[in-house]
């Protein structure tokens, strides 16, 4: 076990970040009086508190420590999540997306399932989102008391229900608005935190060629050793890349995962919502520079014997997660060490906030407001809001136990983005583009979609089938291929839930065009997405090409 | 109360605050390091990065309280 050694200093920051946080939810609980309020942060924030909480509610710790360890593991190939994992569709739920979501003025992804297709559509969806939500969830709380007990060395349970009681403070009061609050700050803090990191680690190897010089081609490079599994550490393919992790999974997430896209939700106006996202890309772009330069700085390290770095070992396995906390104990003095804990803390609430927020918007609007108590009033529904944000945590506290039984919760966690993205991806996209998808085509669609990915996952899982099952291009080893099987279940998953909703849409009734407007591509009133003029440079077209233009220039440079 | 009337604080201020508490916070952690070295097992200690780290934090934060420091957003 890792102990790093807070001095005075180090504790005052943790505390001046606790006490902020939760003066911040006391402050804020005045402002929050009705629903919008409580869940869409009243619709008043400009394009950046909207596009930093975005990404902020992105930057969990999967997304900064788990992909730094992932860097170790697969070189270069981690910066995809970072870049044909999230550019592209990012930009694309600016530019084309936003404005259908903005302007039907639903409160939650599933209310726009609702008025596309129909209610069953939108319970099926909310459902499916809520238990994603508590095992992600689960998730998270176990890494944020891993951090607490590992490197504070508190006790387990005392780590685990402290940082679940903050989330539940904080969110209880404020509902999204302390959530967006809070998520600025962290997201200041995260920066804060991380970015000395490779600094300090560039100068300790001798500069960028050191990274160079001391990796082989596979881990380097980002696409010229994919023709062949074989060849490249993630044993995938450019197919696998491109199809699954580009397309299926990156468009799950970034265009039809609520988390995110409720922050766009809150802006003032549309073009603020527009360019939420494409604000975020940046950062994404950012942030991938910072992690994944920081895992190949540790990478440089461990193939220099004389550097002394090593990953943790814990029952024989490498502790990949722990590549950033033990480069803060080689790097950081006292003072630093706090910036750096506070934010590895941050991360953790950060997610949490943005889980909760989005699971307690979801469940009182699409569950408890559509099934259980139509004629719920705005203030019963804040009430609601507050009970589903505490129960939602004491669940989360329970699936951080389990995630604490399970072998690797990495993989676990790629696997249900996997299968509960893609099939809500597909039919959304085929819904809001094509007016030929029915009802009952978009419902069977998701149903059929998500039962075929659970049901391979847990084939494979049992061992029934080999991992390597989904992937047609297979050449690696079978053992090694988890990733290459998550992104093309991911991309069966996507094309069964099409399959299936254009099959029922050919047989079943479709809605007419007037229940279709203001839905659907082609039959959106102009007016009503008319942005007010502005010059060029502030359009959301012109910044999402200007970020297209760095996301090719990337991908070509380092080819 | 006054403040309660003129709305809520801008976002900015807050995040002006923060920094600065917390820049000024790893300056004394630095000054302290500089007159009694206590870190001298950490690699690049000699660089003082928690000094001239929590001078940029704090001078980020102060830009930041200066310019949102009379902002209010309307409720």
């Amino acid at each position: 076990m890792v102990s790093i050694p807070l001095t005075l200093y180090d504790w005052a920051i943790l505390f001046v970040y606790f006490a902020f946080i939760v003066w911040i939810g006391f402050y804020l609980k005045k402002f929050t009086k009705t629903d919008t309020d409580f869940f869409l942060a009243g619709r008043r924030n400009s394009m950046w508190v909207c596009g930093i909480a975005f990404m902020s509610a992105n930057m969990g710790s999967m997304e900064v420590i788990g992909y730094a360890g992932q860097s170790v593991k697969y070189g270069l190939y981690a910066a995809h999540f970072y870049l044909i994992g999230a550019v592209p569709a990012m930009l694309f739920l600016g530019v084309f997306m936003m404005p259908f979501y903005y302007h039907s003025k639903i409160k939650s992804i599933p209310g726009y399932l609702k008025a596309r297709f129909n209610e069953s559509s939108r319970v099926f969806n909310a459902a499916m989102f809520v238990v994603n939500m508590i095992l992600v969830s689960g998730i998270a709380l176990y890494l944020q008391a891993l951090i607490f007990h590992t490197f504070l060395g508190w006790n387990w349970d005392l780590s685990i229900w402290l940082s679940a009681a903050f989330v539940a403070l904080y969110v209880t009061l404020g509902g999204l608005l302390s959530a967006m609050f809070t998520e600025i700050l962290q997201f200041f803090l995260i920066w804060a935190g991380i970015v000395i990191l490779p600094i300090l680690g560039l100068v300790d190897i001798g500069g960028p060629a050191a990274i160079s010089h001391s990796l082989s081609e596979g881990f380097k490079t980002l696409w010229s050793t994919s023709g062949s599994p074989q060849n490249n550490p993630m044993y995938v393919t450019w197919g696998g890349l491109v199809l699954g992790l580009g397309f299926a999974i990156a468009f799950g997430y970034w265009t039809t995962d609520f988390l995110i896209i409720q922050r766009a939700f809150s802006a003032k106006d549309l073009r603020s919502a527009r360019m939420t996202p494409i604000i975020g890309s940046y950062f994404k772009l950012l942030l991938g520079a910072v992690v994944v330069g920081t895992g190949l700085i540790a990478l440089v390290l461990m193939n220099n014997p004389s550097s002394g770095f090593t990953l943790l070992i814990e029952n024989g396995k490498t502790n990949y997660d722990s590549v950033i906390p033990l480069l803060m104990c080689r790097y950081f003095t006292p003072g630093l060490i706090g910036v750096g804990v506070t934010s590895m803390v941050a991360m953790f609430m950060a997610g949490m906030a943005g889980n909760m927020s989005s699971f307690n918007a979801v469940w009182t609007y699409d569950i408890y407001h559509s099934v259980v108590n139509k004629d719920a009033s705005p203030q019963k529904l804040v009430n609601i809001g507050r009970i589903a944000t505490v129960s939602g945590i004491l669940l989360s506290v329970a699936g951080a136990y389990i995630a604490r039984s399970m072998p690797s919760v990495i993989d676990y966690l790629q696997a249900i983005s996997s299968m509960f993205l893609a099939p809500s991806v597909a039919i959304i996209l085929l819904g809001m583009f094509w007016k030929f998808i029915t009802p009952k085509g978009g419902l069977w669609g998701m149903l059929v979609g998500t039962f075929v990915a659970v049901a391979l996952f847990i084939a494979q899982e049992v061992k029934l089938i080999p991992v390597s099952f989904v992937i047609p291009d297979f050449s690696g080893a079978d053992a090694q291929s988890y990733m290459a099987a998550n992104f093309w279940r991911a991309v069966w998953a996507w094309l069964i839930s099409s399959g299936t909703a254009i099959i029922v849409s050919s047989f079943t009734r479709r809605k007419t065009e007037d229940e279709l407007r203001g839905f659907v591509y082609g039959l959106v009133d102009i007016n009503e997405t008319a942005e007010e003029k502005v010059v060029w440079y502030k359009k959301p077209e012109f910044w999402a090409v200007v970020t297209m233009g760095i996301f090719i220039l990337i991908n070509v440079v380092l080819w | 109360m006054e403040n309660d009337k003129k709305g809520m604080r801008s976002i900015w201020f807050f995040v002006g605050l923060l920094l600065s508490i917390i820049g000024l916070i790893e300056i004394a952690a630095g000054i302290s390091d500089l007159i009694f070295p206590s870190a001298d097992h950490v690699r690049l200690s000699n660089l003082h990065a928690n000094l001239w780290w929590g001078i940029i934090i704090l001078s980020a934060g102060l830009i930041y309280i200066i310019k949102n420091r009379n902002s209010y957003v309307t409720m």
